[in-house]
């Protein structure tokens, strides 16, 4: 029997050592690997999960060998049919080479032979990425109708991923907009749709859950922003409709029949409108607050009749300045960045936290950028007023949702360049001067399997600097009990 | 002879329930079979095998992806339903011991076959179900095979059997609880057992609810997940099977005296009662006229363009999903304009849909888009059909046409996932390997038969899908053909005539003629012509139309009775239903059906 264990124990170990074995003998061919995800120059914080990849589908291989260098100390080697890290050695290396590089050597067995592709780089920033990780919704990029959805969250410093609400839960219900407070997940807000809807406000642990419609306003309140104080959210109220392309390379078209912004006191519950900010013959939209909490950015578009002219709906980027103490707004609506004159439109401005920079999308027409292959990222210097694409982070497909992360270094967004139809978060690093790095895709344990099987888009991704503590079961009751706290609507003409 | 019914009695009821499903029920396999796309990978076992139930689940999609093929679907059917039979006969047998009442109960176990028939009539009958109570009788049956051991032994087995069993096969595991323990003759407190045992199942689910299951309602961890295709909804029908079991079961444990006389009269008559039963409760189940709309769509779906004008002729649809299917057989034959108002026509819904946010209302209407090339439509009717599955299930069927559809429009990436997809499915998996080989290449997909027509019909012009200007869009789509999509071109005639848009429709005629090089005017069409005339005219001299004979006689004839009963239908409707005047008449206020829809986005 003794023997028996030991045979076993040693072909084993021989089996193991044959398997992680070096490459001696390899052809080298001038190209760089044709992996998934393209994790070729991109930078990354020293918490992120690993990079784990493969050869992409039209490049398979029977097995795959990669070597990782830091350009401080270390290495790492692994060997199998698709690279996947040890989670606790992958750390120990970025955290070694933190403000280094990591070279990677990727070698392929094709029908017995090694390969050795071209060796690329990984730079690990020197900045740490202050987040636990990301919250995002996964729904189905589908049309009038979804199936299973939900609001989750992942740990970026592994694969984990926790659901915050699936509508298993609720009857199929649709949860949207979910939103924290400067990736504070002690204050966070989301919208639930339907029969049962009500906007939900969590404040340390207690639940809050707004009547869906104001009558007065006529409307949901969609599109929420945190004031830095955490008194106020910013909202718009938008009557959206959706039509269908007919023609191969287009598919949805949204527009608002009308939209205001407003500004919602949490604790008085009061819904503030003001008469700038709802004007009838145009539509605002994509409320934001700055840094400070003293300037609203949003959205402006003159109102055109939809849907015959939803070529028409082009978007400016506005602010109007705010008064947190009265809770008022107060100036005049100001033209920062006018798309129209560029014959453009822009949606989802942005302001990085540390109020240097304003992110927005910009794309041919309307505001719903998921839906147009040409929306791109751009930058605003909120310093100079100057505004620049950013290329280096941007892709032929729809470029679109983004966040920033607490300490503006980092930013998230959603992006149709792996298949063209469901969007997947990338991350990418930006520095002082607001030049942005390759973006990498959000790391999955087995990517390729992963984001070929799923029937998921990712989006609305923001940071968040901790695990989201938010009790379901609770909440699935209150959304369905008819309790809903009403909100009061005062316009200030 | 009665030796001989515990053979007989499972095997006609094998052949008997493969013969009903193969040839009376082949539209519920087809509707079952679309709902779903079983997977051979083992990412889709770890996801069944992710919630309590879901081995059943596995189990069940596997089976019913053998539906593709009716008589191999209907013969999987036949296998589960009589297993459950002689399982739940051979618990109640092992339970009894006087063998004068055994074929008794082996007769009566017919009717938990019975009532599974009957719960599996429901469209939203989940197969996970009566696989279920087979799993569960198989783990009873072999606590029963148990041998004699201590109760802190028949504990434990119990404890972590049950456990087990419920993550394989959900709540319906009670029954193995409660069977085991009524059924131990030397368990001494048995409803000190089979309160303890039922207490601590329940907690075990409530411990499931509170942990690794927050994301569900408790009802559907204690009720099912995925026994039913609604969410929390759970039929009164899915109780009678498992009472069944368990009656079946505890019946030989408490029986009288009285039961143990006259074995062949007790045989005759449990025999011929479970039959006349067991027919009844059937053909009351599964007469239902939802049928019809399964029939029609299963025919549409497998382009059984005659089969469909043949069982309409028959008997005449009368609601607008299967006119949809009728008048799409119609002008896939070329008799749209020749034969539809033979069939009571309701408007623009019966060419088309509008949508629906169900699984089933738009079923027609996205062949119907895919067929006129209105690719995109086709690929949106498609993708929210799948994603109205109740169960949150995939749909083989829909994700392939989804996949032509970006095929066509030269989506080859999303287009890949989705083959990829299917190619780990067993009847998908030759058509992902044969679009696998030709995607990417233009000129290969520009000279597929299918692709490369629909390349060629689809609209090039861009502009909003409207369902309130169906017929614009129709008209568009034929035109821009140059005269290619003749499918287009009777939809937008046959749009025109149920809109009764006369002028418009006389006025395009001479269009057809060129572009469509029209040898012979269509019944229909001349008699909409003819009557646009007398509109305007006492005779039809100078008609500048090929209008026959026949139908200037006969719309003479009707003018003539029309007059004396202008307000009574019934005393023209005989004689000229099945023209296009007496739609005109009875439809005179054209339906002005919704435009855009409000919206559900993806953010």
């Amino acid at each position: 029997m003794k023997l028996v264990t030991y045979i076993l124990l040693l072909t084993s170990a021989l089996l193991i050592t044959a398997c992680t074995s070096r490459v001696h003998e390899a052809k080298s061919v001038e190209a760089l690997p044709p992996i998934f995800p393209d994790y070729v120059d991109v930078t990354v914080p020293a918490e992120i999960a690993p990079l784990n990849f493969a050869f992409d589908f039209d490049h398979e291989h029977d097995k795959m060998d990669v070597v990782i260098k830091g350009s401080k100390t270390g290495e790492l080697h692994i060997q199998g049919n698709y690279a996947n890290f040890p989670i606790k050695q992958w750390h120990q290396l970025l955290e070694e080479n933190r403000g280094g590089d990591l070279t990677v050597t990727v070698c392929g067995k094709r029908d017995g032979k090694w390969l050795k592709y071209q060796d690329f780089k990984i730079h690990v920033s020197a900045d740490p990425l202050n987040e636990w990780g990301l919250t995002y919704r996964r729904i189905a990029p589908g049309y009038e109708v979804y199936s299973k959805m939900g609001i989750y969250q992942r740990d970026l410093s592994n694969f984990d991923e926790f659901a915050i609400i699936e509508n298993t839960l609720t009857q199929g219900q649709c949860y949207n907009c979910h939103t924290a407070n400067r990736t504070n997940p002690d204050q966070f807000v989301f919208h639930v749709r339907g029969n049962h809807g009500a906007t939900m406000i969590q404040q340390n642990g207690e639940h809050e859950w707004l009547k869906a419609v104001n009558d007065s306003l006529g409307g949901a309140m969609v599109y929420p922003y945190w004031h830095p104080s955490g008194r106020y959210i910013a909202f718009s109220t938008n009557q959206t409709r959706q039509g269908f392309h007919v023609v191969p390379d287009e598919r949805i078209e949204v527009f608002d029949l009308s939209s205001d912004v407003l500004v919602y006191d949490i604790g008085k519950h009061e819904i503030l409108l003001d008469s700038l900010l709802s004007r009838k013959d145009v539509s605002e939209n994509c409320p934001v607050f700055s840094p400070d909490g003293r300037t609203i950015y949003f959205t402006q578009c003159t109102q055109k009749s939809y849907p015959l002219e939803f070529k028409d709906e082009k978007y400016n980027l506005c602010r109007i300045g705010f008064d947190p103490e009265q809770g008022k707004i107060v100036g005049k609506i100001d033209t920062l960045f006018n798309a129209v004159d560029m014959g453009k439109s822009v949606t989802w401005p942005k302001p990085s936290y540390d109020g240097r920079f304003l992110m927005f999308t910009l794309l041919d027409y309307g505001y719903f950028s998921i839906w147009h292959k040409e929306s791109d990222q751009w930058l605003l210097d909120l310093a100079t007023g100057e505004a620049h694409p950013l290329t280096d982070a941007n892709s032929d497909d729809a470029d679109s949702f983004h966040n920033w992360s607490a300490d503006s270094r980092w930013f998230v967004f959603t992006s149709r360049r792996g298949d063209g139809l469901y969007s997947r978060l990338y991350l990418a690093a930006i520095d002082e001067n607001g030049n942005p790095t390759k973006p990498f895709l959000l790391p999955q344990k087995n990517p390729l399997e992963y984001y070929d099987q799923t029937l998921y888009s990712f989006n609305t991704p923001d940071f968040t600097s901790a695990k989201v503590d938010f009790d379901a079961h609770k909440a699935a009751t209150e959304i369905l009990s008819p309790e809903r706290i009403p909100t009061q609507l005062i316009v200030n003409n | 002879m009665y030796r001989a019914l515990y053979a007989l009695l499972p095997v006609a009821l094998f052949v008997g329930t493969w013969l009903m499903w193969w040839l009376w029920c082949p539209e519920m396999m087809n509707y079952q079979e679309q709902y779903q796309l079983f997977l051979f990978t083992s990412s889709y076992f770890t996801h069944s095998m992710s919630v309590p139930g879901g081995l059943v689940d596995y189990l069940s999609e596997f089976l019913v992806q053998f539906y593709y093929v009716h008589w191999i679907g209907a013969l999987t059917i036949a296998v589960v339903i009589t297993l459950l039979q002689v399982l739940s006969g051979a618990i109640s047998l092992g339970n009894c011991h006087d063998s004068r009442l055994k074929l008794t109960l082996w007769i009566i176990s017919l009717g938990v076959s019975i009532f599974v028939l009957h719960f599996m009539s429901d469209e939203n009958a989940l197969l996970s179900y009566p696989v279920a109570l087979l799993l569960t009788c198989l783990a009873t049956w072999g606590m029963q095979k148990l041998p004699k051991c201590s109760a802190l032994a028949f504990g434990l087995i119990l404890v972590f059997g049950y456990a087990a069993l419920y993550w394989c096969v959900g709540p319906v595991a009670m029954l193995f609880l409660i069977i085991s323990i009524m059924q131990r003759q030397e368990l001494r407190l048995k409803l000190a057992w089979l309160l303890g045992g039922v207490l601590l199942a329940c907690a075990f689910t409530k411990v499931l609810c509170l942990t690794l299951f927050t994301q569900y309602p408790e009802s559907q961890l204690f009720l099912g997940i995925n026994y039913y295709r609604v969410e929390n909804v759970h039929p009164t029908v899915m109780i009678y099977p498992p009472l069944a079991i368990l009656l079946l079961a505890l019946i030989p444990l408490y029986n009288g005296a009285k039961a143990y006389r006259y074995q062949g009269v007790r045989t005759a008559v449990s025999l011929v009662f479970l039959l006349v039963c067991g027919a009844a409760l059937i053909a009351v189940g599964y007469k239902d006229e939802k049928r019809e709309i399964m029939c029609y769509d299963m025919l549409v779906r497998q382009g059984r363009w005659l089969d469909i004008i043949d069982i309409a002729e028959k008997e005449k649809p009368t609601n607008d999903f299967c006119l949809q299917a009728v008048n799409l057989a119609l002008a896939k034959t070329g008799q749209l304009g020749e034969k539809m108002f033979e069939f009571p026509q309701h408007g623009m819904g019966s060419l088309l849909s509008k949508y629906y946010r169900d699984n089933t209302s738009c079923l027609v209407s996205a062949e119907v888009f895919y067929h006129l090339g209105m690719v995109n439509s086709a690929f949106r009717y498609n993708f929210d059909l799948q994603e109205s599955i109740m169960n949150n299930r995939k749909s083989g069927r829909f994700m392939k046409r989804m996949a032509e559809c970006l095929i066509i429009n030269g989506k080859y990436k999303a287009a890949k996932k989705y083959i990829d997809m299917l190619s780990h499915s067993l009847y998908y998996s030759n058509w992902a390997r044969e679009v696998k080989a030709i995607i990417g290449n233009e000129q290969a997909i520009d000279n597929h038969s299918d692709y490369g027509e629909m390349r060629r019909l689809r609209f090039k012009q861009e502009l909003l899908y409207d369902y309130g200007n169906l017929d614009k869009i129709f008209g568009l789509l034929a035109l821009e053909s140059n005269g290619h999509n003749r499918l287009a071109w009777e939809y937008f005639n046959a749009a025109m005539l149920l809109k009764g848009d006369l002028s418009t429709f006389t006025g395009m005629y001479h269009y057809a003629q060129e572009m469509f090089r029209q040898a012979e005017t269509p019944l229909h069409h001349q008699e909409a012509i003819a009557m646009f005339w007398t509109f305007g005219h006492q005779s039809f001299e100078g008609l500048p139309y090929p209008v026959s004979d026949g139908v200037k006689q006969r719309i003479s004839a009707f003018a003539q009775v029309y007059a004396k009963n202008p307000n009574n239908p019934k005393a023209w409707m005989s004689q000229f239903g099945n023209t296009y005047w007496a739609y005109f008449i009875l439809n005179r206020q054209a339906q002005q059906p919704e435009t855009l829809t409000s919206t559900e986005r993806e953010g």
